[in-house]
């Protein structure tokens, strides 16, 4: 695969710096698009800084400088990369500064800093406990809106992208989950938003339209789940050439003469 | 200076079980990332899709 690593776009707002910048006021956002805020406070950071973060927090444990600096920097020679890797941390401003911790060896973000993406993976196994009821703290918009989101869109570096792909696989499985989820709590506006995002993601994974038909189902709505069956069919015949397989004609087959 | 001759090309696979032809191969190539992605084709074929791969190797070599 050929590959360009473009550098992510910096943001343009100039904030005032607070004279203490403790860990734990940082929030990190990967989840549609980077973003580093102090408090309420988004920070501009340059491209390099931005990556460093990035990958720190997905890497959420102890990461060599050796290790950092070849990844982010992987066509560089190894004495380029680790001077890139220098000059992205000196970059950092006193404020930013504290939010990673650094020694001779090894690099991490501080434990104190709020990534997003944690919280997102966590209720994400969360709703993947089967035969588990889950808590109403994970059936919100929020949690649609959380498992709706993309790592690091646009960002193409190798690490970024596995790590982005393995969010995809992740959220979908538990998007569809919590649709049923939903679903069993009768809040079918709220389980028909969780499948419709899936198919968005994913036009033509058929589970996600079975998810969507079970929720109709649910509701009663047996025209809706016709209706659904019918788009995902022709989409499929158009697309690719294909019919559903019997798993989803089974779903729909007491709504239709044979 | 020479332009560098670059893309990007991913492959996402899954499988649907059940189905006649349960292999999914989206794939999107670019030739400028920053414009995002510029082709995207979903195939059921594992030739069809090295074809697909081998005509934009051959595309990106002959700029």
């Amino acid at each position: 695969m050929l590959r360009m690593s473009p550098r992510p776009p910096q943001r343009r707002v100039v904030v005032p710096r607070s004279a203490e910048g403790a860990a734990d006021d940082f929030h990190l956002s990967l989840l549609g698009a980077f973003e580093l805020a102090e408090g309420a406070v988004p920070l501009v950071l340059p491209g390099g800084a931005q990556r460093l973060l990035a990958f720190l927090a997905l890497q959420d444990r102890t990461v060599t400088r050796s290790a950092t600096a070849g990844t982010l920097w992987p066509e560089a020679s190894e004495t380029h990369a680790h001077a890139s890797l220098r000059s992205a941390l000196s970059r950092l401003d006193a404020s930013t500064r504290e939010a990673i911790e650094v020694d001779v060896l090894d690099l991490r973000l501080a434990p104190g800093v709020a990534v997003d993406i944690r919280d997102a993976r966590a209720l994400a196994h969360r709703l993947l406990i089967v035969n588990t009821v889950p808590s109403a703290a994970d059936l919100t918009a929020a949690a649609i809106a959380a498992l709706s989101s993309e790592l690091l869109p646009d960002w193409y570096d190798e690490w970024a992208i596995v790590s982005a792909e393995d969010w995809r696989q992740l959220r979908l499985h538990a998007l569809e989950a919590l649709a049923a989820s939903l679903a069993e709590a009768e809040r079918y506006a709220d389980a028909v938003a969780a499948a419709l995002a899936v198919i968005k993601a994913e036009p033509l994974r058929e589970s996600a339209h079975a998810a969507l038909i079970r929720v109709h189902l649910a509701e009663g709505n047996q025209s809706e789940a016709l209706r659904a069956f019918d788009r995902y069919r022709a989409l499929l015949r158009t697309e690719l050439g294909l019919e559903p397989t019997p798993a989803l004609f089974a779903l729909i087959r007491d709504l239709r003469p044979q | 200076m020479p332009q560098d001759r670059t893309g990007l090309l991913i492959i996402r696979v899954w499988i649907e079980d059940g189905s006649e032809a349960p292999l999914r191969a989206s794939v999107r190539h670019t030739r400028d990332v920053a414009a995002g992605f510029q082709y995207a084709i979903t195939l059921t074929d594992p030739d069809a899709t090295a074809q697909v791969v081998r005509r934009w190797l051959r595309d990106v070599l002959s700029d």
